[in-house]
């Protein structure tokens, strides 16, 4: 009896080993730049928005989206830490984990334009780092940019190419005019 | 070995030998006694003086000058004994008169049973009257439950949770950094200002636990402003063999299982030296609500702990060292973004299909909270001449908490905090003046310093929910209390210091910025009691404490994960006072007991979070912002509870909680209170049957009507995102009904051995209910129906 009690706690103690600090070390990961690169033919227009001192404190610096009527333009995004120097560049990363991620642009008016994709992850579903961004007749709103962020739930997969699954790693609002 | 758990306790254990004798006889019996001495466990001296009553009996002796007492002519039967002495707690014992076996009445007449009880007799926490205790026996039901859930079955106590898991204790609407919980002698400090920052504590190796409800600051100093926690392991005492006890359970909801294993033994070689050993471990997968399973909500704890005392003639020195580790799943359905994801959440009756897995694990994802909490005590009590004795105990304590969320790639993302903690204390009991005045002075000290980034006073990063900092406090205090016969009164005065030294980062600035604290100030207490014919007390007792506002509630600023908050401190805030006054009732009859605590308490400046309905714009979203503000309060209530039982086999029970917080500023309730709380327990127990107890238990959980109409912040008026409902994102659930079942047996091998096995049934209906203290109540429902067994073996 007394060889079990001692069994007890041997088995106890070897379920689990003492956890390190290691496992953990690196600081959150900061995006506070988004970048807007519309093209047409030689033409590009680019538009970002700026909260360099993070979470809070200063209000965010947005440039106003200016694009001409029924105009069609590839679209891409890009993401930058500007915080550290040299900035860095996050839209990689996101085209890695492309099948985790997907950018939602929704424009608050469909008299605006239309978006679509034009890239495919891993699983053929879009991601949206490129895309089609068709303008309409003139018209002022807004353009909505998310990153949602969409990890496997317990192993599995939870993106589905809705934006629903997950959460906003990015979720801001650019000011736009076609005229 | 009866009451076995009971001898934890700090001061002076009365040693009970009691002997009884069984004559053969056709009729009632009337013949057996009682007999056994009273000493004192620390000097081995006999204590004169102490009341051992039988009261069923109507018999009663005092132990005379050898501290040997005799109670004759008692009549066989089960009885209650109870054993006052002046100073102590008023100690109540079931002793059984009856063997279970009815033949057995044939026994020779010179056949003696002897069985060695012991009893805790413990110095009363609190005159007045306001402290509950759990004991062994009710702990051991409770194996596997949180420290928080643990305490939820106390009147007055109610929990915060955030989600199944996490759970954090609330005395009559208090919690966080106004609770103190004293682990082991040692004050608990780690990370106690998040809501989701549950105790890290081993529930396996308290064997009892007390509930101060109320203001003990004089004592403890000025985090106890709402309750004291105090949980202690058995003490150690001499073992002429190795006893182990194993603890096990598991649970079908989650498929939780646990294991602990306590071995402890004295040594042959040194004279003295007693040890224990103890590991624990613990591993849950997601557990399930009626209608769906919920994503990552498992848990993993191991746990284990090592202590030894030493004791020479007048001199006992404890070393102890624990260590606690857990990782703890965060719901992913509850990791959102941002207010429009919460505005989604809120509005989906059931969470995602992608949060409500059919299949189960135990893999724990991220989010998730990985913590470890290591303690070191070392304890000197030395007995002096004429009664007098000093207890030196210091105590170094290092949290470690990183908080992991799901962010892009594989990358390890966390924020986290460090902190460590020393502790001093020096209490010094002074002889009894005139007789019957007797006290102690105490000095305490504390050091503490904690990393969010970088080294205390070189920052690396501004945005973080709280910042570096070094905090010195000291304090120092008198009690003395007087009794005579059934009045006891007892004053005692506090002067306390603390300074604190922040260390951060402005935005945008590279240059530390640091600002410094220092708050003063002196807490005075005033109790009052007393017994009249042993049947009804009653008692009174007046506190003041205060808090100066912690780190968290100066200066967080950052959003706080997996409850998607954005957090903003004040630095204008002042310190916190408290003026508390409570009433307690005891009234015992042969077949009643009414116990009443009521109280009303006056806070001045009281510092609570409540969202604003603004929110603020970040990169990923606006957050809703929740601020730190404050006001004057009012805190009033009672916990009343009612016992009845009949023939020592029935006992039926009620507690039943109730609370007013109110903000006297802006006249109107406080946010986030607990709701009213009754509690209906029926216990059967059986003499020679299959089981020995059936437990019914009914909880009933009312809606929370006293929620804030009026807004607490000013609004402004363009950027709010979420429309506030009585001060709040969701209007307070409903309230709910939960029925529980338990069932126990006993086994009882050899003399020293034993067996314990139960079963129970928690939400034995699948009731759906969500809980207004429930974090996660915009997002899931509360956990369904969880089949539990649990056993307890001794040898």
């Amino acid at each position: 009896m007394k060889n079990l009690g001692i069994f007890v706690l041997s088995v106890v103690l070897g379920l689990s080993a003492c956890k390190k600090e290691d496992e953990i070390g690196e600081e959150n990961e900061l995006i506070t730049t988004v970048k807007l690169n519309f093209k047409n033919g030689n033409e590009t227009r680019s538009f970002a928005y700026k909260d360099l001192d993070g979470d809070g404190g200063m209000a965010p610096t947005v440039e106003k989206i200016n694009l001409k009527p029924n105009t069609s333009y590839d679209l891409s995004v890009e993401f930058l830490d500007e915080s550290k120097t040299p900035a860095l560049n996050i839209t990689e990363e996101v085209k890695e984990e492309g099948d985790e991620h997907l950018v939602v642009i929704t424009p608050s008016s469909t008299t605006i334009g239309t978006y679509t994709y034009a890239d495919k992850d891993v699983n053929l579903l879009p991601i949206g780092l490129m895309g089609k961004f068709t303008s309409k007749s003139a018209a002022a709103g807004s353009l909505k940019i998310q990153l949602r962020h969409q990890p496997p739930i317990n192993g599995k997969k939870s993106k589905d190419g809705t934006a629903a699954p997950g959460s906003d790693d990015i979720n801001i609002d650019f000011q736009i005019e076609v005229k | 070995m009866l009451q076995k758990g009971f001898y934890i306790k700090n001061f002076l254990i009365l040693n009970f030998i009691f002997s009884f004798q069984l004559l053969q006889a056709q009729e009632v019996n009337c013949n057996c006694f009682v007999v056994g001495k009273v000493t004192d466990k620390q000097t081995r001296e006999p204590i004169v003086g102490a009341l051992i009553e039988i009261s069923a009996q109507k018999k009663a002796t005092f132990s005379d000058k050898n501290g040997d007492y005799k109670i004759e002519n008692v009549c066989e039967g089960k009885y209650e004994m109870n054993i006052r002495i002046l100073g102590y707690d008023a100690q109540k014992l079931e002793v059984n008169l009856i063997h279970e076996n009815t033949h057995n009445f044939k026994l020779n007449e010179s056949e003696i049973h002897l069985d060695g009880i012991n009893i805790s007799a413990k110095r009363i926490e609190s005159v007045s009257g306001n402290e509950k205790q759990l004991d062994v026996e009710q702990l051991k039901k409770l194996t596997g439950q949180n420290l928080a859930t643990i305490l939820n079955s106390i009147s007055g106590v109610s929990i915060i949770q955030t989600g199944s898991s996490i759970g954090k204790p609330v005395i009559h609407g208090m919690h966080s950094n106004r609770i103190l919980t004293i682990n082991n002698g040692i004050r608990h400090e780690a990370q106690q200002w998040g809501n989701e920052h549950a105790p890290e504590i081993d529930p396996f190796l308290a064997k009892q636990i007390t509930v101060i409800k109320g203001a003990k600051s004089v004592r403890y100093g000025p985090d106890a402003i709402g309750g004291v926690i105090i949980i202690e392991p058995n003490e150690l005492k001499h073992l002429d063999r190795i006893q182990t006890e194993i603890n096990q359970y598991s649970m079908s909801n989650g498929w939780q299982n646990g294991l602990s294993a306590i071995v402890e033994s004295s040594t042959h070689k040194i004279k003295g030296l007693d040890w224990r050993l103890q590991a624990s471990t613990k591993k849950g997968g997601d557990v399930a609500t009626p209608n769906y399973k919920l994503a990552n909500t498992g848990s993993q704890e191991f746990n284990f702990s090592i202590g030894a005392k030493y004791s020479r003639r007048r001199t006992d020195l404890n070393v102890f060292f624990s260590q606690f580790n857990s990782k703890i799943g965060i719901f992913s359905g509850s990791h959102i973004g941002n207010t429009t994801d919460l505005a989604q959440a809120i509005g989906r009756d059931k969470p995602l299909d992608i949060y409500t897995p059919e299949e189960f694990t135990y893999k724990i994802n991220k989010p998730y909270q990985d913590i470890q909490h290591s303690l070191l005590k070392l304890k000197l009590n030395q007995q002096l001449r004429n009664n007098q004795s000093l207890q030196i105990t210091f105590g170094q304590q290092y949290n470690f908490r990183a908080e992991v969320d799901a962010l892009r790639g594989d990358r390890n993302t966390a924020q986290i905090f460090k902190i460590n903690t020393n502790t001093l204390e020096v209490l010094f009991n002074h002889k009894p003046f005139f007789k019957n005045i007797a006290g102690n002075i105490g000095l305490n000290g504390l050091y503490q310093y904690n990393i969010s980034t970088g080294n205390i006073r070189e920052p690396q990063k501004s945005n973080v929910l709280i910042p570096n900092y070094t905090n010195f406090t000291m304090g120092a205090f008198w009690i003395e209390r007087y009794v005579k016969g059934d009045f006891e009164l007892e004053a005692g005065i506090r002067w306390d210091k603390r300074y604190l030294d922040v260390f951060y980062l402005k935005r945008l600035q590279t240059q530390v910025t640091r600002d410094e604290f220092n708050n003063q100030s002196i807490t005075n207490t005033f109790s009052v009691s007393r017994n009249f014919n042993n049947r009804l007390k009653l008692g009174y007792n007046f506190a003041t404490a205060w808090k100066p506002p912690v780190v968290s509630e100066l200066y967080s600023d950052g959003v706080h994960h997996g409850s998607a908050a954005y957090e903003v401190g004040e630095l204008s805030l002042k310190t916190e006072k408290v003026l508390e006054n409570s009433f307690v009732l005891n009234f015992t009859s042969k077949f009643y007991q009414l116990e009443v605590l009521a109280y009303f308490n006056h806070l001045n400046n009281y510092i609570f979070l409540a969202p604003t309905g603004n929110s603020i714009l970040t990169i990923r979203g606006a957050f809703p912002e929740f601020k730190y503000t404050q006001t004057d309060a009012r805190f009033a209530g009672f916990d009343i509870s009612n016992t009845w039982s009949k023939f020592q086999r029935f006992t039926i029970s009620n507690q039943l909680s109730l609370l007013w917080a109110d903000d006297l500023n802006r006249n109107q309730p406080l946010i986030f209170m607990p709701a009213n709380r009754s509690e209906t327990n029926l216990t059967y127990r059986f003499n020679d049957f299959w089981v020995n107890e059936i437990t019914l238990n009914h909880r009933l959980v009312f809606k929370q009507n006293r929620t804030p109409q009026a807004s607490i912040f000013e609004k402004a008026s363009d950027s709010s995102f979420l429309n506030l409902i009585n001060g709040d994102y969701m209007a307070a659930p409903e309230g709910y009904n939960l029925f529980d079942v338990m069932l126990s047996k006993d086994f009882k091998l050899k003399k020293t051995n034993s067996f314990k096995v139960s079963l129970e049934c928690k939400n034995i209906l699948n009731t759906v209910y969500r809980d207004y203290l429930n974090r996660f109540r915009y997002f899931s429902d509360e956990i369904g129906r969880n089949f539990s067994v649990r056993t307890n073996i001794i040898f």
